[in-house]
């Protein structure tokens, strides 16, 4: 018995260490796959929250002040630059309200909305010095695919619908993410 | 000797433990893809539904439609079989209630998810 009890534990053998070698190898392997999957599937769902949010971020911040306007403006001048509009750009005046929200009298705040390159959105907004509204470029979409305006009248001084369609567009690896929302407003104060 | 015969209670609770959590893991994942599907769903459900009551509301009173349903172009983005409705009914003698739902069913899903916008359409004093 003692000669036996020594003999076995004196190491492994040659099938103990092929069958802790397998075993190992195979669940290293299924750890792996397993944290390259979590982190893929993670990666797309990030980049696809990113492109639906950014597609309602830009539609809630167009509602924000393509409602309370009060015409669509051929063009305006501002600091930066001179802004027409177009079928890719909105330009937007829209009377400036105080601090209790009431409109103070022939005093205005201008907004554009614009791309720059093909995937970049911004915002311009220009507030007037008594108005509430906060002046400032924001960024609304860094995925864009497609941002357009239609207008109900060719004549910019009589439109008083415009239609928004905002198309977003990710790539994750091999998968495309995208996304297509597309509202008509009614400015409020024409 | 003895104690390799077979796994020890303790063996087995830590390897039950560990393939737990690895399920559980999985699960969570999978969940949140589902998460990330039906707000997606949602959000385009929300800018068909917007954008009917902001054209009911440019029409006005006089031209409101029938109940019914409408179409969007944005609604061959939803899981197919999504639906919409449209509830016109009054509201009293110069208003009219508007409800506008837009249902659809997730993929792998059998409860169905709405986004319905209610509007009041008064004869006089709406859109210029």
């Amino acid at each position: 018995m003692m000669c036996c009890l020594r003999r076995y534990q004196r190491g492994f053998t040659l099938l103990e260490t092929v069958i802790v070698i397998v075993l190992s190898v195979s669940m290293f392997i299924t750890v792996g796959l397993l944290i390259y999957n979590f982190s893929r599937i993670s990666l797309y769902q990030k980049t696809a929250t990113q492109s639906s949010g950014s597609a309602s971020t830009v539609m809630r911040e167009m509602e924000s002040l393509t409602l309370p306007a009060d015409a669509v403006l051929q063009t305006h001048t501002f600091v930066g630059g001179t802004y027409t509009s177009s079928s890719t750009v909105l330009v937007l005046e829209i009377p400036s309200v105080d601090s209790s929200g009431n409109t103070i009298a022939s005093t205005h705040d201008y907004a554009v909305f614009y791309s720059v390159g093909t995937t970049s959105s911004y915002r311009l907004l220009e507030a007037n010095a008594l108005s509430t509204r906060v002046s400032g470029t924001k960024l609304l979409s860094s995925t864009m695919k497609a941002f357009t305006f239609t207008f109900n009248d060719a004549d910019f001084t009589k439109v008083n619908i415009v239609t928004v369609d905002v198309q977003t567009q990710a790539q994750v690896k091999q998968d495309t993410v995208s996304d297509h929302r597309s509202e008509q407003m009614r400015l409020r104060n024409q | 000797m003895k104690s390799s015969r077979g796994f020890s209670l303790i063996e087995v609770v830590i390897s039950i433990f560990i393939i737990g959590v690895m399920l559980v893991l999985l699960h969570a994942v999978s969940q949140n893809s589902v998460l990330v599907r039906s707000a997606k769903n949602r959000g385009i459900a929300l800018a068909v539904a917007r954008d009917k009551v902001e054209s009911l509301r440019i029409g006005g009173y006089a031209s409101l439609p029938q109940s019914g349903t409408f179409s969007n172009s944005l609604m061959s983005t939803l899981p197919p079989g999504a639906t919409t409705t449209l509830t016109v009914s009054a509201y009293n003698a110069k208003t009219t209630q508007v409800a506008v739902g837009v249902t659809w069913t997730e993929l792998g899903s059998t409860a169905s998810s709405t986004v319905s916008l209610q509007t009041l359409i008064t004869q006089t004093g709406g859109l210029p």
